[in-house]
């Protein structure tokens, strides 16, 4: 009896020595965030993760650009531009200015872009890890620019427009969230909005300090031009033509950056080409060019063309051998007409062109009657030679700003162009409307109690 | 796989042998069962003397008896019975009815019902078997009390939802801990294709001897961390003393969907968009254009086409099972050997089922201290899937087209050009085939070391593999790439080692003593690999080597550990008064550093008064139990890293990158569970029998993910913030209504009431919102918070809304409006039911058995999430539910469905407009058997034969409008449908054979 008590209790006391060891078990796909942030491969790691959060199908991935044109469509067949065709709720209610407080894709683009500022704080935050300063430089560089990227297209969709004609914008813009967070169990998240104001104040900065430090080659990623470029597109949205014009002038003259020969080749590319300034790039592999799926046909990959060409945009076109006038495709299976520009279901998302910044020193060199770098007339000849459409010899602002509705259409600009040039969308939507501003969304609303839904909401 | 069930029975034939026995003593007899089975073991006694004799493998004796005595036949588990000696005698013995005697498996030993102090609920092998239904779980519905069992939706594959007791969590694991012959099985759900498949398909019902349901703390506190969402025991079969006995039972099927819907044919179609367009857009040239291109050429203004889309969404099922046992035992050795085969042809288009198992089940008594066996199992379960409710291609989306589309061209190939993706060219050019395999087994040693101790070592492994094939062709929805092929494949994997002593021992006739200590060992590892390729020659490939370019593909693992010791210790005495109490520790890899090992004990007592000496002699009032418990368990179910903060991949263009993924909270532990249950048990003559609980569940700590203010950066986090409280009553009644030598009918009822609270909540008791429900502390949890829809106004057709705005003295504003976004949501309705009840009746009649099981539940309502576009007065060219022609038209009109206008938006909102109650009575089950006469039998060789019909779900009572009212969506959402299947009418006919 006791040989055997005494073998049951040698058992049951090696065991148990044994197991509780075997309690520590760490997780094999993730890393825990204090060994990400206390390296320099981790904040690294975390920068370009940054992109590939801006590579997501709900940013960058071309969510955001097709709700910037759907929210600048009248909505209704006979007038629209281009028409929503496709079974998304969420689109549709911006295609017929319905927008609810729980659309999910308007919620999906806050949460993208608030994903990206609270990784972009933590790269600055934790840069002094990174050995080499020159390095170090680039890389909040890097973090301001898509940080600015993101506040900016914040404050686009989720706020009223910036009207330069105010003495200050203290309209409601969104949050500002200028540290970065780690301790999401401790901390009162809740946080009402900054003014516009303010809003832009730190898209500038960051995209100054950006184009400072920036080198002018870096890859596929974010250089100094692409900061410039960027800039130049505020000031545009700002109505604030002079800086908007000098931006323009400098990417213009310095980057490097060329038309391509055909206005075809300015389009689904695998890699970066001579006419991109930045461009989110897509492989088989990582990020969704969205695009693709709501402009293409179900042959390119797309669903079939959940967005169609009407013959209102068509007639746009003066001249008709204009090649971005027939710069498109009738889908077979359901005789949509769909646009040529997204045919490449992993090709490349374009988010600035140089055809962008030769319109904006076109427009801003005509509103201050200046001819920096080339006249408004050549300017615009440029890009019509390039689409094999007769030239101007004389122009308005009219016609320079028709002319970025052919150049730019169905890349994003839709409402943020009605916006700033105090158009509108139907006679009974004005550029100021309610019915352009996206809802903050329900779900941030439900869980920041100090937050001010938008009016109309 | 094929089974040539004319060649097997042939084969049996052949092999029979037919037992005769002519011996001729004094008092020779057999002793059978009331089925006219023969009953090896039992003792038979001449009444006042000690001479015993054993009854042989055949159920003979021989026993030398004086002229006039009587023999006593005494054996488990039926009555004891006495006969005249004489020199033939058969003794019929009956089972016994005293259901106290019922033994009960209550982890790592057993009780009776008599001596139970917990709160169970059990089933046997034989209030299951032959229901035509492919999982266990799915028989057992409406038969245990305080067990919802829920089958997600119609798919042959469908995920379960088993509450025991309610819900003791809101984000944490909500479904009980399974433990097979003391193997806490491994019940990942494994699918890739977003709608769950159910891990315990593989599974075969004619396995299983009995199932106990472990309900209150008293009795699940031996499994502490993993209890608080009550513990299901299945325990499989063993050989009985006796010769060896081959049963076999095959049944085939027909089944069908409960219900289909009505949908707008194609007159009422063209009648609702016209009406609509002119109303929405100004005209009617928005409509017909889109009818143009739905028509696809075929002339829609003569209704060339009336598609109906939902027919081709279903088919009739077909269910086939076969199975086959072979047991029994010696004083040695006993086996039991089993195998199942089914084939269940889904009534959802292109959705089956295929499965064979296999058990064994072999112990022997090595010598009078040692005993040791093995329990092994294999099997494998082919399953040919649809996709999951939420995806364009799932059949029963079809509905959503319109009548006017065709289904399929002249060429028989799919309509390629359809509103939404042609489901059909997913049927035609795709596949999802999952194959789950799983071995389930353990080896065990039992040894005494003196007659009242016991020692026991089991080591068990169970995995589960899967893998899932899909390939999808060039001619697929949405394919760019000439074709795609998915295929992945996973391994769960668990061992477990326990060794534990038992200590059983009466002292001075009155004090009982049982105990059990012991510890385990719990190892988990799960492996998972996909791979993607694309770009293939034709269609003839349909493997990952067929494609130019593998284009994805993910790996990972991940691990949990359990390390545990337990204790358990009954003591009664005089057969009155009874004790428990129980404690376990546990120890996990998933709790935070600092909260690595949590306690979880109970106490439980009993007080049998029908014992005492003044109810003894109570001819009426036969049994009269009191009992009482509390405890206290976890729930461990939080994933198996939750408190951690990570970061985890996220490449950029080929470059490596990381995104914060989790956002840490290193106190996160389990959440704890007391539950206090009190309860009584009476008998009346022993034929009516009624068990009461009240129980009161509180789970603290409960784990929440938390939803953060998005601006934040992180969606939501981890936390142990929150109450919850379940109570309610369960009633369980048995009665034996008439029990003559011809007829015997008994009933059995009950009846569950729940009510799941909130208490207190995260963020100083701030609500939680889903998607359509909210968790607000003293509201029912995830309650569903929605607008209120207030009808039609009579003079414009707007959808109206009850503003329910606070006024100042507190009220609710019951205004109407027309401006959605200024209606505020209210609190209206409860997801899970609040009353359940079951009923079954069985009756035996002279070789006619007849059983039949009524459920019912009241409370739940559905929220249909698809209504935004099925049932919104022709919002867009979804097709409408037929109810929609009942649209507003002219001022005056008194209706509930608004006028109808494209792209009117005309309250499409979510709101109380897509809420129903689900309430409704259905006839579960009902089987009808007849047994052949043994005299017929005898000289055939065989035992027993009997035929049956039996069917599922043949009757439903409900006022619900959707599809069925168990039916809810199966990729996401609480109490949500969204084309989700109804489950399956099913008719079968059977037989069992036994020899």
């Amino acid at each position: 009896m006791k040989t055997n008590k005494f073998i049951l209790f040698t058992i049951f006391a090696a065991f148990l020595v044994s197991c509780d060891s075997q309690l520590d078990q760490d997780p094999r796909q993730r890393e825990d965030a204090a060994i990400t942030l206390s390296t320099e491969s981790g904040i690294s790691n975390i920068l370009s993760g940054t992109y590939a959060i801006l590579a997501d199908a709900n940013a960058y991935g071309g969510r955001v650009q097709v709700s910037g044109d759907l929210l600048a469509q009248t909505g209704s067949t006979t007038t629209t531009d281009f028409r929503w065709r496709g079974t998304f709720a969420t689109f549709r209610q911006m295609y017929t200015k319905t927008m609810l407080v729980d659309n999910t894709q308007v919620r999906d683009i806050w949460e993208a872009y608030y994903q990206t500022i609270n990784a972009t704080n933590m790269v600055v935050e934790n840069i002094g890890l990174v050995q080499d300063p020159a390095r170090a430089k680039v890389m909040i560089a890097e973090a301001k620019f898509l940080q600015s990227l993101a506040y900016f297209d914040l404050v686009r969709f989720f706020a009223k427009p910036f009207d330069a004609a105010l003495s200050a914008n203290s309209q409601l813009g969104v949050v500002v969230r200028p540290k970065a967070i780690y301790d999401f169990a401790n901390t009162d998240l809740a946080k009402e909005r900054s003014s516009v104001d303010e809003v832009y104040k730190l898209v500038i900065d960051g995209l100054n300090q950006a184009y400072t430090d920036l080198p002018v080659d870096n890859g596929f990623y974010a250089n100094k031009y692409a900061a410039k470029a960027l800039l130049a597109r505020v000031y545009l949205q700002q109505q604030n033509y002079p800086a908007a014009l000098a931006a323009a002038q400098d990417v213009i003259a310095n980057s490097g950056a060329k038309l391509s020969a055909t206005y075809k080749d300015a389009f689904n590319h695998d890699a970066n080409q001579a006419e991109d300034i930045f461009a989110i790039q897509i492989t088989k592999q990582t990020g969704s060019n969205q695009l693709v799926n709501h402009y293409g046909s179900e042959d390119v990959g797309g669903r079939g063309g959940d967005i169609e060409i009407r013959t209102t945009y068509l007639n746009k076109f003066t001249d008709l051998n204009d090649e971005r006038r027939n710069f498109n495709y009738i889908n077979p299976d359901n005789g949509r007409r769909l646009t040529s520009k997204y045919t490449n279901q992993f090709g490349d998302v374009p988010v600035i062109r140089l055809a962008e910044m030769l319109l904006i020193r076109a427009e801003c060199n005509f509103r201050l009657s200046s001819t920096t770098g080339a006249t408004p007339l050549a300017d615009i000849n440029a890009l019509r030679t390039r689409a094999k459409a007769t030239n101007f010899t004389a122009i308005t602002l009219n016609q320079i700003l028709s002319e970025r509705v052919l150049e730019l259409a169905m890349e994003g600009f839709g409402v943020h162009d009605i916006k700033r040039t105090k158009g509108s969308v139907t006679s009974t939507i004005p550029w100021n409307s309610n019915l352009l501003v996206f809802p903050i969304p329900l779900r941030e609303t439900d869980n920041n109690k100090k937050i001010t839904q938008n009016p109309g909401y | 796989m094929k089974i040539n069930f004319k060649c097997l029975l042939g084969f049996l034939f052949v092999l029979f042998v037919q037992i005769a026995s002519a011996q001729e003593i004094k008092v020779k007899g057999k002793v059978t069962d009331q089925a006219g089975l023969p009953v090896p073991g039992a003792n038979v006694i001449l009444k006042g003397t000690k001479t015993v004799v054993e009854t042989g493998l055949d159920g003979d004796f021989t026993i030398d008896a004086p002229k006039g005595s009587v023999l006593i036949v005494t054996f488990i588990g039926m009555k004891t019975t006495e006969v005249a000696a004489a020199p033939t005698v058969n003794v019929k013995m009956k089972d016994d009815t005293n259901e106290l005697e019922t033994v009960l498996v209550i982890g790592y030993g057993t009780t009776t019902k008599r001596k139970s102090t917990d709160a169970t609920a059990k089933v046997t092998s034989k209030d299951i078997e032959q229901i035509p239904v492919a999982s266990v779980q799915n028989a057992l519905v409406g038969k245990l009390a305080g067990v919802q069992i829920t089958q997600t939706n119609g798919k042959v594959e469908g995920g379960m939802q088993v509450r025991v007791r309610g819900a003791a969590s809101i984000s944490a694991g909500k479904e009980p801990l399974y433990v097979l012959d003391g193997i806490p099985l491994v019940t990942t759900n494994e699918s890739s294709n977003g709608a769950p498949t159910n891990p315990l398909i593989t599974l075969s019902p004619n396995e299983i001897e009995s199932i106990d349901v472990l309900k209150d703390a008293s009795s699940a506190a031996i499994y502490g961390a993993r209890g608080a969402n009550g513990v299901v025991i299945i325990t499989t079969k063993k050989g009985k003393l006796g010769k060896g006995a081959f049963s076999l039972n095959f049944s085939q099927g027909v089944s069908e969907a409960t219900n289909k819907r009505k949908w707008l044919n194609a007159a009422q179609y063209v009648e609702l968009f016209t009406e609509a367009s002119i109303n929405g857009t100004g005209d009617a040239a928005e409509a017909e254009d889109t009818f143009d291109f739905l028509a696809q050429g075929t002339d829609w203004r003569n209704l060339e086409v009336d598609s109906d889309w939902q027919d081709t969404a279903f088919q009739n099922g077909l269910t086939t099972d076969a199975d086959f046992s072979v047991s029994g035992a010696d004083d040695k050795t006993k086996y039991f050997l089993a195998g199942a085969f089914n084939k269940t042809v889904g009534i959802i288009t292109s959705n089956e089922l295929q499965r064979i198992t296999a058990r064994t089940n072999l112990s022997h008594q090595v010598s009078d201290k040692l005993n040791v066996g093995m329990n092994l199992s294999f099997s494998r379960s082919e399953i040919q899937r649809v996709q999951d409710d939420n995806a364009f291609t799932t059949p029963l989306q079809a509905v959503a087209q319109s009548p006017l589309s065709p289904i399929r061209l002249d060429d028989g190939t799919a309509n390629p050009n359809t509103l939404y993706a042609n489901y059909l060219l997913a049927i035609d050019n795709s596949y999802w085939k999952t194959i789950m395999r799983r071995v389930t087994g353990k080896v065990f040693g039992e040894y005494k070391i003196i007659p009242s101790l016991k020692f026991t070592s089991d080591f068990a492994y169970d995995l589960l593999s899967q893998t899932e094939d899909n390939w999808n062709g060039k001619n697929t929805p949405f394919m760019a790439t000439d074709g795609e092929v998915f295929a992945s494949s996973v391994n769960n994997e668990t061992y477990i080692w326990a060794n534990y002593l038992s200590y059983d021992k009466t002292f001075g006739e009155k004090h009982t003593i049982n105990a059990v200590a012991g510890m385990e060992f719990n190892d988990f590892n799960r492996r998972y690999q996909d791979v993607t390729s694309i770009y293939f020659p034709n269609d003839n490939f349909q493997t990952v080597d067929g494609g130019a370019e593998v284009n994805g593909g993910s790996g990972n693992e991940t691990d949990y550990t359990f390390s545990s010791l337990f204790g358990r210790v009954s003591y009664s005495y005089a057969n009155k008064y009874l004790f428990k109490a129980s404690l376990r520790r546990d120890g996990s890899s998933r709790f935070g550093e600092n909260n690595k090992y949590g306690t979880f004990p109970s106490f439980s007592a009993g007080w049998i008064m029908s014992e005492e000496s003044f109810l003894k002699e109570n001819q009426t009032l036969t049994f009269l139990k009191l009992k009482g418990s509390w405890g206290q368990l976890g729930n461990a179910e939080i994933g198996n890293f939750a408190s951690r903060q990570l970061f985890g991949p996220n490449s950029y263009n080929l470059k490596s990158g990381l995104t914060f993924r989790q956002a840490g909270n290193p106190d996160l532990t389990w959440e704890k569970s007391s539950q206090v249950d009190l309860g009584f048990e009476v008998g009346f003559l022993n034929r009516f029998s009624l068990d009461f609980d009240y129980y009161k569940k509180t789970t603290d700590g409960l784990l929440f993910s938390v939803p953060l203010a998005l601006s934040s950066g992180a969606a939501t986090i981890n936390q142990n913030v929150g109450v919850l409280e379940s109570s309610g009553l369960e009633f369980t009644v048995n009665t034996t209504n008439v029990d003559t030598e011809k007829l015997k009918w008994t009933t059995s009822f009950n009846i569950t009431t729940n009510q799941t609270v909130v208490k207190e909540l995260p963020n100083n008791n701030t609500d939680l919102i889903g998607a359509f429900t909210i968790n607000r502390v003293d509201e029912k949890a995830s309650a569903f918070y929605l607008k209120e829809y207030a009808g039609v106004d009579p003079a414009n057709g707007d959808a109206l809304f009850y503003l329910n705005t606070i006024k100042a003295d507190g009220s609710l504003d019951r205004t109407t409006t027309n401006d959605y976004a200024a209606a505020q949501r209210v609190v209206t309705g409860n997801p899970f039911p609040e009353l359940m009840a079951g009923l079954t009746n069985t009756m035996n009649f002279s070789g006619f058995d007849f059983s039949f099981t009524f459920q019912g539940e009241w409370g739940a309502s559905i929220y249909n999430s698809a209504g935004i576009y099925q049932s919104v007065s022709a919002d867009y060219f979804d097709n409408q539910t037929a109810d929609q022609m009942n649209r507003w038209q002219k001022a005056g009109d008194i209706t509930n469905v608004p006028q109808a206008r494209l792209y009117g938006s005309n309250g499409t909102g979510a709101s109380t407009r897509f809420l129903q109650k689900a309430d409704f009575i259905r006839l579960r089950n009902l089987t009808f058997g007849y047994s052949l006469p043994k005299t017929t039998l005898n000289s055939m060789g065989m035992s027993n034969v009997r035929v049956y019909v039996s069917g599922v779900n043949l009757l439903t009572f409900t006022d619900y409008d959707g599809y069925d009212p168990e039916a809810r969506r199966d990729d996401s959402g609480i109490g949500e449908e969204f084309y989700s299947a109804p489950p399956a009418r099913t008719i079968a006919l059977g037989v069992n054979l036994n020899f």
